[in-house]
């Protein structure tokens, strides 16, 4: 793996794919760069003052929706012609992908990725409870 | 000096000649009141005072009340409102709880606009059955829109199950972010959970988010100081830690200075009550539970009533105006962000 690779991945991800057999699945994050889920320029939301909080989301939602362009559309491509398995549509400019340590390491090595991440527990906060 | 103590009958259990002189306190033993006055007598520059059993402070208690609902203690509602709490507050707004599930029960009946379930083969987000998985859910929605215990009894919540069972993942983020940046309604989206530490990789979903209109209001948690999980500890969202009863900073709340791209801020943003805060839970009853989790949807509340006002206010200036209104309570930053959340009405 080439050290601009290797600055793509945190440390336990580093370690998993060192440390994974060649059949064995691993389930990754993979965080888009800017450019590889939005096209250029600024979202537009003129128009007339939303009356609700919805149509000011819907706005927003929509200047962001012109913003996006192809390019999540050719990173998924891109990353399924591989052979991996990926969920999400990049409007969030991550994915989640599913495939063997080989096959990753390809994945991350693409341009429009910008760094991944082992899938990992997120915790509640938890209330603070007493013990008896 | 108190090695001839002995004709009094007092015994020395501890004195100043070994190591307790690092308080300046002596723990003696008399035999009866009469060896104590002589005692106090003899060395007079000692105060002498009864020893007492001291009760283990238990801060985490979360307590039951079998209060009617009109009188419950709702101290948080009171802290906050510096004028009179709304009962239809935050009409027209809806707040995403990204949680464990709520279960739809009297305290915010009607109010629960839609439950959801991540559909991860699939990768969609669906419709379910009301529900909790938990509990946590049911607690903090109340805190949002309870006709008795809510910041804003008439917002409304969109729940999303992200957090099953208090397990959840990021991938499971990821999907809901999608759903959360993709549903108009979602003008706040109200969450309790994180991954310990700073992940910077997950920050640009978060971004995104910010771009289309989405107030994110998350908890910083509850490991103490000098900690925090992401995604609370970004610069983006309003990261909220919880105060008691008495203003000062619940000790478990987490917080500190982040260090990012060569830039640091503290966090959290603010300070909501957290500790001893009453709300629904899932059979119906209120419980009063402490958590940075129950000072964020407080929060959440306020900023339904900011923008129920002002429909087409920016983030920038919505979370100014939040951070503004914030008083003092006089803590550093890393503990207490801006101060205590506050809303005029």
């Amino acid at each position: 793996m080439t050290s601009s690779q290797t600055v793509k991945l945190d440390q336990s991800l580093d370690e998993a794919l060192a440390n994974a057999s060649s059949d064995e699945e691993l389930r990754l994050i993979f965080f888009l760069k800017r450019d590889a889920r939005r096209g250029p320029g600024n979202p537009d939301m003129a128009g007339p003052k939303p009356m609700t909080r919805a149509e000011f989301r819907t706005r927003a939602i929509n200047a962001d929706n012109s913003l996006l362009g192809s390019s999540a559309a050719h990173a998924i491509d891109a990353l399924k012609k591989i052979g991996l398995t990926v969920r999400g549509t990049g409007s969030v400019g991550a994915l989640v992908v599913d495939g063997t340590a080989s096959q990753l390491r390809r994945g991350i090595a693409l341009d429009c990725i910008k760094s991944a991440m082992l899938d990992q527990p997120m915790y509640l906060d938890r209330p603070v409870r007493p013990s008896n | 000096m108190m090695e001839n103590l002995a004709p009094f009958d007092v015994h020395v259990v501890a004195s100043p000649m070994d190591k307790t002189q690092m308080s300046g306190i002596a723990v003696v033993e008399c035999s009866d009141v009469s060896a104590m006055k002589e005692f106090s007598t003899r060395y007079s520059d000692y105060k002498v005072i009864e020893d007492k059993p001291i009760s283990l402070i238990r801060p985490d208690r979360v307590a039951r009340t079998d209060s009617p609902p009109d009188h419950l203690d709702t101290w948080h509602l009171d802290r906050i409102f510096l004028g009179q709490r709304s009962s239809s507050g935050g009409e027209g707004i809806t707040v995403g709880v990204l949680d464990t599930g709520v279960t739809e029960v009297a305290e915010i009946g009607g109010k629960v606009s839609g439950h959801n379930e991540l559909n991860f083969d699939n990768w969609t987000v669906t419709p379910t059955a009301p529900g909790d998985t938990d509990g946590h859910g049911t607690h903090v929605a109340g805190l949002i829109c309870g006709d008795n215990v809510g910041v804003a009894p008439g917002a409304r919540v969109q729940s999303v199950t992200m957090i099953p069972g208090g397990h959840g993942s990021v991938s499971n983020f990821v999907l809901a972010m999608e759903w959360v940046r993709d549903n108009p309604e979602i003008a706040i989206m109200n969450m309790s959970a994180g991954i310990p530490g700073y992940v910077d990789d997950m920050r640009g979903v978060v971004e995104i988010l910010e771009n289309v209109g989405v107030l994110m209001v998350i908890a910083t948690g509850n490991e103490g100081p000098n900690k925090s999980r992401s995604p609370g500890n970004y610069v983006e969202p309003l990261s909220i830690v919880a105060s008691t009863r008495e203003d000062r900073i619940a000790g478990f709340s987490s917080g500190g200075t982040m260090f990012v791209d060569n830039m640091s801020y503290p966090i959290p943003d603010l300070v909501a009550p957290g500790q001893e805060i009453t709300s629904c839970v899932m059979d119906g009853g209120y419980e009063a539970w402490n958590g940075t989790s129950m000072a964020t949807p407080i929060v959440s509340g306020v900023a339904a009533l900011h923008i129920e006002k002002e429909p087409d206010i920016l983030l920038t200036v919505l979370k100014e105006k939040i951070i503004l209104s914030c008083v003092d309570l006089g803590f550093p930053v890393t503990r207490q962000g801006a101060g205590l959340v506050q809303f005029e009405g």
